[in-house]
């Protein structure tokens, strides 16, 4: 029962920091983003027989001829309403466009980071419990490589290979393609799909973007698992956990792992921030319909609307990854206590 | 007296990058039913390792390279991993030195050991977690029931050690091997934790090796004694005979500088030299370089331990010669410190 009134007490205290947090975040990008240039005048760019009136309209509509700080204040006051404005560019409400962009970078982020982990515990395991053999070496060279190469290096190789030069091998030699594709989330048509099909083709679609992020975050994941593994299997209890009889795979994946894991989740955490914040690449080597890929549109066409609204989520995403970290740490390591 | 353990020739070496480190380089001893044996030696003579190459697991990069264990009319070097697992902690179990190590610190005390129960008893977690906090109170952890559900950082060093007894006792062990127990411990704790040892030997009806570089602890607990020094077996024998007359000059030169509680308090008598290296140990005996009455001979031949008198085995191949002076010197030496 303590226990969970002071999970309690430790949420409430953790979110009513992060707003805050949150409020600082979104008066920056606001600075920022008037700094940038007018989006009136981009949007009109072109446009021919544009009179100054009209002008003067557009910007009233957007209430872009009031101070900027009372626009500030306008746009917090509808947030707090649950009213994130209306794009420039797409005539919409802002949280319809962006709702769909959010599940697909948060499916397709959670999915390689998840894929990541998994494999980088096995592979990290036996690295430590085999080091200095050609497995280990090899793969700490890969992981090595996975660091230094950047994503769009390896999603470039990745469509190349699996889409453009599988497509047409496999066409060549079966009379039909069997590839990964490059482009989007879902087929054309695939809101016309019965369920099982729309699954099958979502999850045909992740594979390819979902494997390169894995690479590239899996590379450093190994070699935070290897080293410590490495240190906890030197580790008094676990050759107690070994005198006492335990068998290898309890000794290893609960004794020794479990200690292993506290400096990944420190990592992780941290992972979380810069995988969001760093979709866009991904998002446009795969052009994948995220907030990430969509973000940098809207930054194009200064969607002021738009640019706030997917700050907005990725904000709040970032602070509730590290609030679910931190409380991990209390669940793993019993010596953190959640304060 | 029949004997539960029989230690033959057992080489244990350690292939490190710098070279073959021979931790045990053939020590053969054999350890009596109903007998408490200690393992005395200093830091790097081979104790722990003995202990971990009887129970199959020498840390890495250690390797058993020859020898037999005899337990139980078999060779426990002959078993497979999966054959030794069943064994450990069930009928041969371990304690090691430093309590605030060897209980993993995000698992609960109490189901650290009920896992050591339920692997090698067919009970529910029920059943063991019974059987935990009874063996909790037997060693005089007070609240049993509430502090299973405790962290190891939540027990005092004291409780640590005692838990840490508690659970290489979890399973009624045959025969445990308690590894120093009592060197993370200060005085007044470590008496009781020696106490309890006794008492549990007592109700569980176990054998017990006491390791320790620690001679009282000897004299208090055990009734015969291995004097291991750089891997190698210099004497065993019965304790008394040992701190009475030693026959090897090793023994008695760590007999000698044992301080006395009787004198005053002056310079103690220290073994010149240091510890060999054990990658390039010293050719024969590999105490000669610090022994004060070595000859040509004992550069030679690697002596192995043999019955001098009834009961009592020496390395020392000219203990016959020396034997006299041997106990001279160490008359001398207490005489010298009770007068002072």
């Amino acid at each position: 029962m303590i226990e969970i009134t002071r999970l309690a007490r430790f949420l409430i205290r953790r979110i009513l920091f992060s707003i805050p947090v949150f409020f600082g975040v979104t008066i920056i990008v606001w600075a920022l983003m008037y700094a940038a240039g007018d989006p009136v005048r981009l949007l009109l760019a072109g446009v021919p027989y544009i009179t100054p009136e009209v002008v003067e309209n557009l910007r009233r509509y957007y209430h872009l001829d009031r101070p900027v700080w009372e626009q500030y204040l306008f746009w917090v006051f509808n947030l707090v309403q649950g009213n994130l404005g209306e794009s420039f560019v797409y005539n919409q409400p802002v949280l319809q466009l962006v709702i769909p962009w959010t599940i697909e970078t948060v499916k397709l982020q959670l999915s390689a980071l998840a894929l990541a982990l998994f494999l980088a515990i096995f592979i990290g395991v036996y690295s430590a419990r085999h080091p200095y053999s050609i497995t280990d070496m090899a793969v700490t060279t890969l992981a090595l490589l996975g660091v230094s190469m950047p994503i769009f290096v390896w999603g470039i190789f990745g469509i190349l290979i699996f889409s453009s030069y599988a497509h047409s091998a496999t066409t060549a030699l079966f009379g039909f393609p069997i590839y990964f594709p490059p482009v989007g989330a879902h087929a054309w048509n695939y809101r016309t799909f019965p369920f099982p099909l729309f699954l099958a083709d979502a999850i045909w679609h992740m594979i390819l973007p979902m494997c390169v992020l894995a690479i590239t975050y899996m590379a450093l994941y190994v070699r935070l698992v290897r080293s410590g593994m490495r240190e906890t299997l030197e580790q008094d209890y676990v050759l107690a956990a070994r005198a006492s009889g335990l068998s290898d795979r309890k000794v290893v994946y609960k004794h020794a792992l479990r200690n292993a894991l506290i400096p990944l989740i420190t990592y992780v955490g941290l992972a979380i921030a810069t995988s969001f914040a760093g979709a866009p690449i991904t998002e446009t080597v795969f052009t994948w319909p995220g907030m990430g890929y969509y973000y940098v549109q809207a930054l194009y066409s200064l969607d002021f609307p738009l640019i706030m609204a997917v700050i907005s989520i990725l904000t709040i995403l970032i602070l509730a990854a590290n609030i679910i970290v931190d409380m991990t740490y209390g669940f793993i390591d019993p010596r953190i206590t959640v304060e | 007296m029949a004997n539960i353990m029989e230690i033959e020739n057992l080489k244990t070496y350690f292939y490190t990058e710098a070279g073959v480190v021979k931790a045990l380089d053939g020590i053969s001893f054999n350890i009596e039913e109903d007998v408490t044996h200690g393992l005395v030696g200093e830091s790097g003579s081979g104790k722990t390792v003995t202990a971990l190459s009887v129970l199959g697991i020498v840390p890495n990069p250690g390797r058993i390279v020859d020898g037999r264990v005899i337990f139980e009319g078999e060779n426990l070097l002959e078993k497979s991993d999966k054959e030794m697992q069943k064994l450990r902690g069930d009928k041969i179990a371990i304690s090691f030195q430093d309590p605030s190590t060897s209980l993993n610190p995000v698992f609960t005390v109490g189901s650290q050991i009920a896992e050591v129960i339920m692997r090698h008893q067919d009970v529910t977690k029920e059943e063991a977690k019974q059987a935990v906090i009874e063996i909790m109170e037997a060693v005089r952890i007070p609240e049993a029931e509430q502090r299973y559900y405790e962290y190891p950082h939540q027990f005092s060093t004291g409780m640590r050690q005692r838990m840490a007894i508690a659970r290489s006792l979890s399973a009624r062990p045959d025969i445990l091997f308690a590894d120093e127990p009592t060197t993370a411990l200060d005085v007044t704790i470590e008496a009781q934790v020696l106490n309890l040892m006794q008492e549990l030997q007592d109700k569980f009806g176990m054998d017990l090796v006491m390791i320790t570089h620690d001679m009282g602890v000897i004299a208090e607990m055990c009734k015969r004694v291995t004097v291991l020094y750089a891997g190698r077996v210099c004497e065993t024998a019965n304790v008394d005979s040992v701190f009475h007359e030693p026959k090897h000059p090793y023994t008695q030169a760590l007999l000698t500088s044992v301080p006395s509680v009787l004198g005053k308090i002056k310079r103690l008598s220290v073994i010149p030299g240091t510890i060999p290296d054990l990658i390039h140990p010293p050719s024969g005996c590999r105490f000669h370089p610090r022994c004060a009455f070595a000859k040509d001979v004992c550069k030679k031949e690697m002596p192995d331990a043999v019955e001098v008198a009834k009961g009592h085995e020496s390395a020392c191949v000219r203990i016959d010669e020396i034997n006299d002076e041997l106990q001279a010197r160490l008359k001398k030496a207490r005489e010298e410190q009770a007068s002072d």
